[in-house]
């Protein structure tokens, strides 16, 4: 099964990336293998390059990955109720990232910690840090994940569907906060999520992705104003809309089931459901090709 | 006119720990003095965020579990009064769809015995003619023939979440209650079940009471909203009215915290401050006042009460 | 895919095990050499053989085929370790399902019944119920395992139906107007089906083992009927000199425990529906 197949993408120094897509897209294969934490077996990397700073990440020896992973790269997650050990005080665990990178005594690592609770806005840091993960709510959760991931000043922040477990209230305010964070520590962000809004919020710029595969990429006011791909053009048209005054008007939904990675057909992987599909579309694949400048999308009748 | 579901004072207090040897446990005030109407015809919305309530209302509606104090009406017949045999009479009338298309299948029966369930358990059909029922209910969710041996794992979210509508719909019932039944579902496929539910409506003149956490799926479907929070209604208005003008602190957070689908807007967006307070230690006078960023000294003492401050605008709030 | 091929391996290595030592159980009389309760005529010239052309596996200290003792063994071995089975998994299952979907009370009295029997030493009982029948057998054995095999089931049972109970189409079943009985035997049942049929492979396996212990320490069946526990009882007196009077029944034992767990193994693979397609 080819979870992802042939995806490029950048993230420049300082930038918001959101990435975008529904379940089984392999936006979440895509990231886990940046840092190399896609399972083997059953999951290898079969090719490709992943530079960061200049140095390939898919064949870098498992140590100086490890070296990378939680340090320049680190990564939070979607549930914050799995993804911290319920048997040690959320200080310690904060802390232990930082001495697993850095020759500190447990005293100053300590102390970090706390520093670091309280830049991602966690109320009375000294005391919070002495608590278990049960004893706090799911945002104050995520915002200890965020912790753990920023503790060292990575310089690229994958985040996973960081808000999607969350309620709408708190997942304003995480946003926010990662928002404020990235600015402050001018480090690189990949979001990856599912939700068109979180995206037209906080990113600077889009990968939109379908079985597998990079569908289009654009600024984010480019990819709100003028939608490419028919795929990017149906999410938005699904998405129900706030304002008030109209007529209540039927959804445009995208017709079919998410896609089947073992069943695609060979053509454009999106032709079975496509709206605008044409006889071109499916003997060959289209190449994801510039429209315009820094516009790029994977559909023949583009441009 | 005439409302088809009357809720009334409605209560249910889970006891979080009985003592050990006797004495007062904790509870949980889940659902705590909630009083609304559905009409016939209308969709009803309820949102609110996790742990709000909403959902132990569906539960306590179908009677699925027993209320602390309150009464619901169905029609004429009074929910919690009535006797076994009459019980089973109105579980035709008021169905459910549910959140999780995997739980919500019982994983060992194929697709055509759990539509044809409802039709075999009040004895509606039997034989080919059951069989012709459950093609019919399943060409109306938009599923087939050929579906019908199948097994719900053979089936994405968006199929198996058709299938319990079907089910539903099966014992042809006048009034749905749809808890978060796209929450789960990725958002090219919500459209799709959105939109089933709107034809059904029209074809079937259902009622729908429709449960969600996402504010934009609810106010498209809705006719008229009600906003929970802490297992109370905290506003209620039409739909349009509520998102054009809403009067409640939370319901503007609320709003103001959907992340608009277009990257120009920018809007004021009010920011609540921590978390919402556990059911089992709720704050005292009004519940939202710990979050509220408006509130003044009579907030903390006093619990409002929900009052119509215009036609049809329902809101419990000291402001108005 | 691999997960195919293992289940595979597990059924059919499973059950060809289990089919092997059955047949040898059923066809005993056809299949046995000698005579299995016959002391020979010349004791002295039979005693304690080893293993030789005309008795494959030696002999005991009365000059008895080991070989056809065996088989004759599996009759009983088998027998018991089915037979618990089948009395217990019915009483034990009602018992569980009952205790998990009414709760409170109920659940509490069955549960605290449970959990006495479960902390009663089988091997007191054994001991005790040997007093009372005068003298061990057959009978014993099963009257021993039976009460106190049932528990697991229960147990198991018991903690699938408190999860099936919070089960959204188990709430949609009931707002479809559906009886308690059509709850209880249309949904909650069938969904226990398969961990209780794996729990059977396995409770099968520790009948055999414990029908083993029990012979072993002289509780179990007396001669002259012979069962596997009964063949090591016998054999461990010599287990120094004549290891292999324990060790081809040891190995039987082995060999068909082994065989009901991966055969079981195998079930639990296969009956559950999201591989099967």
């Amino acid at each position: 099964m080819r979870a992802v197949d042939g995806v490029t993408l950048s993230v420049r120094p300082g930038e918001m990336l959101g990435l975008v897509g529904e379940s089984g897209c392999g936006k979440t294969v895509t990231a886990l293998s940046i840092l190399r934490l896609v399972p083997d077996p059953p999951g290898r990397i079969v090719g490709g390059t992943i530079s960061f700073e200049g140095r390939d990440l898919v064949r870098l020896p498992e140590e100086e990955i490890r070296k990378i992973r939680g340090c320049a790269i680190s990564m939070i997650f979607q549930e914050p109720m799995t993804s911290l050990n319920p048997v040690f005080t959320v200080g310690e665990q904060v802390a232990e990232g930082i001495r697993q990178h850095q020759k500190v005594s447990r005293r100053e690592a300590w102390d970090q910690a706390v520093e670091v609770l309280k830049r991602v806005k966690i109320s009375d840091p000294a005391r919070r840090a002495r608590e278990y993960p049960h004893q706090l709510s799911g945002g104050m959760r995520q915002r200890v994940m965020i912790a753990i991931a920023l503790a060292l000043r990575p310089k690229l922040l994958i985040a996973d569907e960081p808000t999607t477990a969350l309620d709408v209230t708190i997942q304003a305010q995480i946003l926010e906060l990662l928002l404020g964070l990235q600015e402050e520590m001018k480090m690189a962000v990949m979001l990856i999520t599912h939700d068109l809004g979180v995206i037209a919020e906080t990113a600077d710029r889009v990968v939109v992705m379908y079985a597998g595969r990079v569908v289009e990429e654009a600024s984010v006011k480019e990819l709100f104003d003028n939608p490419l791909h028919p795929y990017t053009q149906g999410l938005m048209e699904s998405l129900p809309r706030l304002e008030t005054g109209k007529a209540r008007r039927r959804l445009r939904a995208i017709p079919g089931l998410v896609p089947n990675l073992l069943e695609l057909p060979t053509g454009c992987k999106f032709a079975p459901r496509c709206p605008k599909v044409v006889e071109q579309c499916w003997p060959t694949e289209p190449e994801l090709r510039e429209i315009r400048p820094g516009h790029s999308a994977r559909c023949i009748l583009a441009g | 006119m005439e409302p088809l579901l009357v809720v009334k004072n409605l209560k249910k207090y889970f006891p979080l720990k009985r003592g050990i040897w006797f004495g007062e446990g904790a509870e949980v005030r889940a659902v705590d003095g909630v009083s609304f109407e559905v009409r016939r015809g209308e969709t009803m919305g309820l949102v609110g965020e996790s742990g709000c309530g909403k959902s132990t209302m569906a539960r306590l509606i179908l009677r699925l579990l027993e209320p602390t104090a309150g009464e619901v009406y169905f029609g004429k017949a009074s929910v919690f009064e009535t006797n076994k045999e009459e019980m089973r009479q109105l579980r035709r009338r008021m169905q459910i769809v549910f959140q999780d298309p995997y739980s919500s299948l019982d994983p060992r029966m194929p697709v055509d015995e759990i539509v044809g369930e409802g039709l075999t358990i009040h004895r509606l059909a039997r034989g080919k003619e059951k069989t012709d029922r459950v093609v019919d209910l399943l060409e109306m969710v938009g599923l087939g023939r050929e579906h019908m041996g199948r097994y719900p794992h053979e089936f994405s979210g968006g199929q198996r979440q058709r299938i319990g509508i079907a089910r539903a719909l099966a014992v042809g019932p006048e009034f749905l209650i749809a808890d978060e039944p796209v929450s789960a579902l990725d958002v090219s496929i919500q459209a799709q079940i959105i939109n089933l539910f709107e034809d059904l409506q029209e074809q079937l003149g259902l009622t729908y009471l429709f449960i969600a956490h996402d504010l934009r799926v609810v106010k498209h479907i809705s006719d008229r909203v009600a906003v929970m929070y802490l297992g109370q209604i905290v506003e209620l208005a039409d739909s349009d009215e509520l998102y054009r003008n809403p009067l409640h602190p939370y319901t503007q957070a609320l709003l103001s915290a959907i992340p608009e689908v277009d990257p120009q807007s920018k809007r004021q967006r009010i920011f609540l401050e921590g978390d919402p307070p556990s059911p089992v230690q709720i704050p005292s006078g009004c519940r939202f006042h710990p979050r509220c960023p408006k509130r003044f000294d009579r907030c903390d003492q006093e619990e409002p009460v929900l009052r119509e401050v215009s036609a049809g605008h329902w809101v419990s709030c000291h402001l108005y | 895919m691999t997960a195919w091929r293992q289940w595979h391996l597990g059924i059919l290595l499973g059950s060809v095990l289990l089919a092997f030592f059955g047949l040898i159980g059923l066809l005993a009389p056809l299949l046995a050499p000698h005579d299995p309760y016959q002391i020979p005529e010349g004791l002295q010239a039979f005693s304690l053989l080893s293993p030789r052309p005309d008795y494959w596996l030696g002999t005991d200290l009365l000059g008895r085929d080991l070989l056809s003792r065996i088989l004759y063994g599996a009759r009983v071995s088998l027998l018991v370790g089915v037979l618990v089975e089948l009395v217990v998994t019915p009483v034990g299952a009602t018992i569980g399902l009952f205790a998990g979907y009414f709760g409170g009370r109920m659940d509490a009295i069955l549960m605290r019944i449970t959990d006495a029997v479960m902390a009663f030493p089988a091997l007191v009982l054994a001991i005790a119920l040997t007093a009372v029948l005068e003298r061990p057998g057959l009978l014993s054995v099963i009257i021993v395992l039976t009460a106190v095999r049932w528990t697991t089931v229960a147990r198991l049972v018991r903690g699938q139906v408190l999860s099936l109970r919070e089960a959204e189409h188990i709430a949609a079943t009931v707002v479809l107007g559906a009886g308690r009985g059509r709850i209880i035997f249309r949904h909650l049942l069938p969904n226990c089906l398969a961990p209780i049929l794996v729990a059977m492979t396995f409770g099968v396996a520790s009948n055999i083992l414990s029908e083993a212990g029990l012979g072993f320490l002289g509780l179990g069946v007396q001669p002259p009927t012979v069962s596997w526990g009964s063949l090591l009882a016998e054999g461990a007196v010599y287990l120094t000199v004549k290891p292999w009077l324990c060790i081809f029944p040891g190995l039987a034992i082995t060999c068909t425990v082994l065989g009901f767990h991966v055969l079981g193994d195998g079930l639990r693979d296969i009956l559950d529906p999201r591989l099967r397609s």
